[in-house]
């Protein structure tokens, strides 16, 4: 028997009130670490040994959630759409347009300032975030739920493997794809049937490079037709 | 003294020779994050000590600041992640220096919730059901503890698959199954019904 919704929540909520035991620093992993698990990026064995310690060890699970809703706090912020929309008024629909073609005429000048700056020693640097990843897909354009294909364009890393992931504004994951050798996507329509028609999808690439950095996107948005 | 560096990359450099916390980071708003998510995560005997906790922690980012001048980039995910350790040290701290340990059964340290929730009968429930969950985690097979214990974290199945290298039908199959033996266990129990 599938278990539902609210069942699932009594659950969460239980596993979240057990009490907390005192961490033990030679067993509980560092908070780093569970940083990094709850982002994906330990190697897999750690990230395994992380989930498990949190399984059985109430302080680290209450960690984990920490970071995950720290986050998240970081995702939302980066996303720049508010998750309820009020509509405008065909004025400031125009004052807006305005504003978006100065704000896209400013990241023109930016950008190819950007590309003219003098190469430097890249220095300490982590987190390697936005890197060469742009979307190819017109800003705004609705793309039809039975071709909703996803293309990015990332240059400079010919070999790499691309993930993608796909959510609505308030972050449920619609589909993810990994692997992808192409730069291109196309969101299964059964993924999409129950979203209502012009529900704005964010979207954002990593890619794996093939000398074993990773590269993320900025979050793009593309609404459903 | 820090100066941005590329516009849209949320990066900073470090110019030696200055101290202090530099201005173009956003501390507000990383007090502000810092403190919404220690409210909406933690316990209410640690979020009502969120200031202090948080102010240790914005302290510990500064120094490592300090400690890393001499033409060094910072990004703004890295302080994000510094930030988060010294929260969570600091409130691992306060854990082992709990002024009222209680002992259970097993004469484990544990801390009571004090006040956790307005209905106490309801919140010795949930910690019941809590510590049977755990008990049950402990039982499964790995594949579907490991499922389970994510989303009981609140990750949805892709999410899972994602974490764990798995495809979205495996990461799937194993949660249903992994909730499917827990609630059994649950329900062996006496619990949670």
């Amino acid at each position: 028997m599938r278990m539902d919704d609210d069942q699932l929540a009594t659950l969460r909520d239980a596993f979240a009130a057990q009490p907390n035991t005192a961490p033990q620093p030679e067993i509980c992993p560092p908070p780093e670490k569970i940083w990094d698990a709850v982002r994906g990026e330990l190697p897999p064995d750690q990230l395994r040994e992380t989930v498990e310690h949190t399984a059985l060890c109430a302080s680290c699970a209450e960690d984990w959630r920490l970071a995950r809703t720290f986050q998240a706090q970081e995702t939302a912020a980066r996303t720049v759409t508010p998750t309820n929309v009020v509509p405008f008024a065909p004025r400031q629909r125009l004052r807006n347009f305005a504003l978006a073609i100065a704000a896209a005429l400013a990241l023109v000048v930016v950008g190819v300032q950007w590309l003219q700056r003098p190469q430097t020693d890249p220095g300490y640097r982590e987190g390697g975030e936005q890197a060469g990843i742009r979307s190819l897909l017109p800003e705004g354009e609705a793309l039809p739920r039975d071709r909703f294909v996803l293309r990015w364009a990332a240059p400079e890393i010919p070999g790499a493997e691309y993930d993608v992931q796909v959510s609505t504004e308030d972050l449920q994951v619609v589909a993810t794809a990994e692997n992808l050798r192409g730069a291109e996507y196309q969101v299964p329509e059964s993924a999409l049937a129950g979203l209502p028609a012009s529900t704005r999808l964010l979207w954002k690439v990593e890619a794996d490079l093939p000398g074993g950095g990773r590269l993320s996107s900025p979050t793009f948005v593309t609404p459903l037709r | 003294m820090l100066t941005p560096d590329t516009p849209g990359k949320p990066i900073l450099r470090a110019v030696p020779g200055t101290g202090g916390f530099p201005p173009e980071i956003d501390l507000a708003g990383l007090r502000a994050d810092l403190k919404r998510a220690v409210a909406q995560t933690c316990p209410r005997w640690l979020s009502d000590r969120s200031e202090d906790i948080i102010q240790v922690a914005l302290m510990r980012v500064m120094e490592i600041y300090r400690k890393r001048e001499g033409n060094v980039e910072l990004s703004s995910f890295y302080l994000r992640k510094a930030a988060y350790s010294a929260v969570v040290d600091e409130i691992r701290r306060l854990r082992r220096r709990q002024e009222v340990p209680l002992e259970n059964e097993s004469s484990e340290i544990v801390y009571e919730p004090a006040a956790e929730s307005p209905d106490p009968e309801r919140a010795a429930v949930a910690r019941e059901t809590g510590r049977a969950i755990q008990d049950c985690l402990g039982r499964l097979v790995r594949p579907r503890k490991l499922a389970v214990t994510l989303n009981l974290q609140g990750h949805s199945v892709p999410e899972i698959g994602k974490l764990l290298s798995w495809s979205t039908k495996k990461a799937e199959n194993l949660v249903y199954r992994g909730l499917s033996d827990l609630r059994g266990c649950l329900d062996s129990k006496g619990v949670g019904r």
